[in-house]
C-alpha cells in the first residue's frame, strides 16, 4: 500500500516535470509553427538585424569583461573575509539581483541626468541615452551576479590549499594565480557564460538609461520590444530566436564545464 | 631548531598562554595530545599560519615571528594531504621546485630518492583525485621535501588512514628520518604512531605542554593526572598519604579501608604524610596469582581478594574486570590470551590480584588536588 502511494507520488512529480518542460517547449513551437515568420533566414542576416546584433554582442562582451575583472578581487574577497562588515557588504552587493532592472535603470538615470552625469559630460562621458549607457546599465544589473557566482565558486576551495602554496613558496598573489584560480576555472568559465547571456537579454535597465535610439542603443531585447510596438510581429520572432539560440548556447557551454573537473 | 619562547595567541574561544617548546636539530619531535588541545594550532602557528600576540619564534636561531610563511622554508605535510586538484602528481611533488624556477636537473636525484622511497613512481602522471589515501598521504610526503627542507612539520598526517597502510608509512617516515636527518614535528592524537616515530614526546592539553620526555619515561612515569590517564593507566585512584619511609624509598598510601605500600622513585617529589595523592597502576602491570603459589616478597604488601566481574575479549589480550570482596575496589587487569588461558578464568570466579609496590605510581605534580577519578 505504501509503495503504492510512493509510485503514485513519483508519477505525479514526473507527470509535473514533463509539464513544465512541455509548456515552455509550448511556447517556442507555438510562436514559430502558427506565426510561420515568412522570410525568417533573408531577415537573420539583413542589417536590420545584424545592427543590434553588433551592438548587443560588443556591449554585453565589453560589460562582462568589466564585470568579471571586478568580480574576481570582490567575490574572492568576500569568500575570504568573514567579518560582520563583509557580511554587511554582502547584503549591498546582493541588492540588484533582488531590485527590477527597471528600478535599477531609473536610479542609474537619475544618476547620470543629475550633477555627476554633468560633471562626467564635462570630461566628454556621456553615460545617459548612449552607447556607454548600455554598457553601464548591463554592467550594473551582472557584477553583483557575476559576484555572487564567483563567491559560490571560491567558497567552494577549501583556503588551506592557500596556506599550502604559501609554505611550499606561494607569495600571497602567486598562491592565488597558481592554485586558487585554476582551481575554480569550471566555475569562472560558467560565470563568464551566465553573466554574458544576461548582459545579452537585459532590457529594462537598459532602456531607462539609454533609450531605444535604433543604431546607438537598440539592442536585441529592445528590438524585440519595438517590434511588437510595431506590430512588426516577424522581426520580434527572429529578435527572440537569436536571443533563444544565444541562450542554448550558453547552457550548453555550462553544462559542459560544470560536469568537466580535473580528474575527467 | 624549533624554539617557541613564550609565545600567546587567541583564536576564536582557544587560547595558547606563554607556550615554550624547543625542538633540537634532527630530532623526531611528537606533539601528542587528545582532540582540541591545541597542537594543530601550534603546529600552523610554527608554519606562519596564525600570528602570535607576543613571544618569539626561532626556526634554526633565527627569529621569524614576522615572517611570512613562505619565507620560513619548511615543508609541511597535513592531515589530509591537500594536493593540489588540478596538478597531475608529478606537477604536485615539482610545485615548490617550478615556484623557485629551480631546474628538474638540480632536484632530480633526491625527487627519484623521494619516489622510490614512498614507491609512488607508477602514479608520476596521474591526476591527484584518482589516488587512494594512502597514495594521496605519499605524494603529499614527497612535495614536502622536495627541496630538502631541514624543518618538516606533520600535521596528522595518519589519522585518516588504515592500519596496514600506516605501518608502512610510519616505517617510511622513520626511514627518511634515519638517511636525511631532517627534524621532523609530528603532531598526533595516536599514543602508538607516536611512541613508535618520536625520540622526544611533549603531552599537550589545552594549550599547554604537561610534559616532555623520551618515550618511556613519559609511560612509566607520568608527571600529572592528565598524561597518565592519556598514556592508558587504567587504574587510578585518589588517596592519602600515611607514611613516608625515606629510608627504604617507600610510601603507604590509604584508599577506603585498605593501605598500599608504593617505591619512591628517585629524581621525584615525595609527598609528605595526609596529602592527598593520585596513585593508580596500569592494567597490564596488575598481578593475578595463582592458587597455592607461594609469594615473593615483592608482592606480599598490596593483596586485594575478590572477584572477576566481568571478562572482554580482544584481539591479543583479554581484559579482565576485577572487584573486591568488599566491593571497594574495580581494577582492569590486561593479560594475554595465553596467560588468560592458563588461568582459567571465568566471570565470578574467586581470584586474589597483587598490586607490584614499583609499579605502582603516584602522580608527583597533582599533589592535594581534589578531583575524584574513581
Amino acid at each position: 500500500m505504501k509503495s503504492g502511494n510512493r509510485l503514485k507520488q513519483l508519477s505525479l512529480s514526473k507527470g509535473l516535470l514533463y509539464f513544465v518542460a512541455l509548456y515552455y517547449c509550448l511556447l517556442v513551437v507555438n510562436a514559430y509553427i502558427f506565426c510561420k515568420p515568412c522570410n525568417f533566414f533573408e531577415l537573420l542576416f539583413s542589417s536590420e538585424v545584424l545592427k543590434p546584433l553588433r551592438l548587443s554582442l560588443i556591449s554585453s562582451s565589453i560589460a562582462s569583461l568589466l564585470s568579471i575583472s571586478i568580480a574576481i578581487p570582490c567575490a574572492y574577497s568576500l569568500s575570504r573575509n568573514r567579518s560582520k562588515f563583509s557580511i554587511f557588504i554582502d547584503t549591498i552587493i546582493d541588492i540588484p539581483i533582488f531590485l527590477s532592472p527597471v528600478a535599477l535603470g531609473s536610479l542609474l538615470l537619475i544618476f547620470f541626468s543629475g550633477s555627476s552625469g554633468l560633471l562626467l559630460k564635462k570630461v566628454g562621458i556621456d553615460v545617459a541615452f548612449s552607447f556607454l549607457g548600455v554598457i553601464v546599465a548591463q554592467f550594473s544589473i551582472v557584477t553583483s551576479i557575476a559576484i555572487r557566482l564567483l563567491k559560490s565558486a571560491f567558497d567552494s576551495v577549501d583556503p588551506f590549499y592557500e596556506k599550502m602554496a604559501r609554505i611550499l613558496g606561494c607569495t600571497r598573489s602567486q598562491a592565488f594565480f597558481k592554485v586558487t584560480l585554476p582551481m575554480v576555472q569550471n566555475g569562472l568559465i560558467s560565470s563568464i557564460v551566465i553573466v554574458w547571456a544576461r548582459c545579452i537579454g537585459e532590457f529594462g535597465a537598459t532602456i531607462m538609461l539609454a533609450g531605444a535610439m535604433p543604431g546607438l542603443t537598440e539592442t536585441i531585447p529592445i528590438s524585440i520590444f519595438l517590434s511588437f510596438a510595431s506590430a512588426d510581429v516577424d522581426r520580434a520572432l527572429i529578435f527572440t530566436g537569436v536571443l533563444l539560440m544565444v541562450s542554448v548556447a550558453s547552457l550548453l557551454t555550462i553544462k559542459y564545464f560544470s560536469r568537466r573537473s580535473y580528474f575527467l | 631548531m624549533i624554539k617557541l619562547q613564550d609565545i600567546s595567541l587567541k583564536l576564536g574561544n582557544f587560547k595558547v598562554n606563554n607556550f615554550f617548546m624547543n625542538v633540537r636539530p634532527g630530532e623526531y619531535y611528537i606533539l601528542l595530545g587528545p582532540s582540541g588541545a591545541g597542537k594543530s594550532v601550534i603546529l600552523q602557528t610554527i608554519a606562519g599560519f596564525y600570528k602570535i600576540s607576543s613571544g618569539k619564534i626561532l626556526l634554526r636561531g633565527i627569529d621569524v615571528t614576522e615572517l611570512s610563511p613562505e619565507e620560513r622554508a619548511i615543508g609541511f605535510i597535513p592531515q589530509n594531504s591537500f594536493l593540489f586538484p588540478n596538478l597531475t602528481v608529478r606537477e604536485n611533488i615539482l610545485f615548490a621546485a617550478n615556484i623557485h624556477k629551480i631546474p628538474f636537473e638540480k632536484v632530480k636525484e633526491f625527487f627519484e630518492y623521494l619516489i622510490n622511497i614512498l614507491e609512488i613512481e607508477y602514479l608520476l602522471n596521474n591526476r591527484v583525485v584518482h589516488l587512494s589515501g594512502g597514495e594521496k598521504q605519499k605524494v603529499a610526503i614527497a612535495r614536502a621535501m622536495l627541496l630538502k627542507p631541514d624543518i618538516v612539520l606533520l600535521d596528522e598526517p595518519l589519522s585518516s588512514l588504515d592500519m596496514p597502510l600506516r605501518k608502512k608509512i610510519v616505517s617510511t617516515l622513520l626511514q627518511l628520518h634515519r638517511e636525511t636527518n631532517i627534524t621532523f614535528l609530528h603532531v598526533t592524537h595516536d599514543q602508538e604512531e607516536a611512541f613508535i616515530l618520536g625520540d622526544v614526546i611533549s603531552l599537550i592539553f589545552n594549550g599547554q605542554i604537561e610534559q616532555t620526555s623520551k618515550k618511556n619515561a613519559l609511560y612509566f612515569f607520568p608527571r600529572t593526572l592528565n598524561v597518565a590517564l592519556f598514556t592508558g593507566m587504567g587504574n587510578i585512584f585518589n588517596g592519602k598519604v600515611v607514611s613516608v619511609d625515606h629510608e627504604n624509598h617507600q610510601v603507604t598510601i590509604s584508599y577506603k579501608n585498605y593501605c598500599f605500600v608504593a617505591t619512591l622513585h628517585e629524581h621525584r617529589p615525595s609527598p609528605s604524610p595526609s596529602t592527598a595523592v593520585f596513585f593508580g597502576i596500569r592494567a597490564e602491570e596488575v598481578m593475578i596469582l595463582r592458587d597455592g603459589e607461594p609469594l615473593k616478597p615483592l608482592l606480599e604488601p598490596n593483596i586485594l581478594k575478590g572477584k572477576v566481574k566481568s571478562i572482554t575479549e580482544k584481539t591479543a589480550t583479554h581484559t579482565i574486570f576485577f572487584i573486591d570482596d568488599r566491593e571497594e575496589i574495580e581494577l582492569e587487569i590486561e593479560l594475554s590470551n595465553l596467560v588468560y588461558r592458563r588461568l582459567e578464568l571465568f566471570t565470578g570466579k574467586s581470584i586474589q590480584v597483587s598490586l607490584k609496590k614499583s609499579s605502582i605510581w603516584i602522580s608527583p605534580e597533582d599533589f592535594n588536588k581534589e578531583y575524584i577519578v574513581k
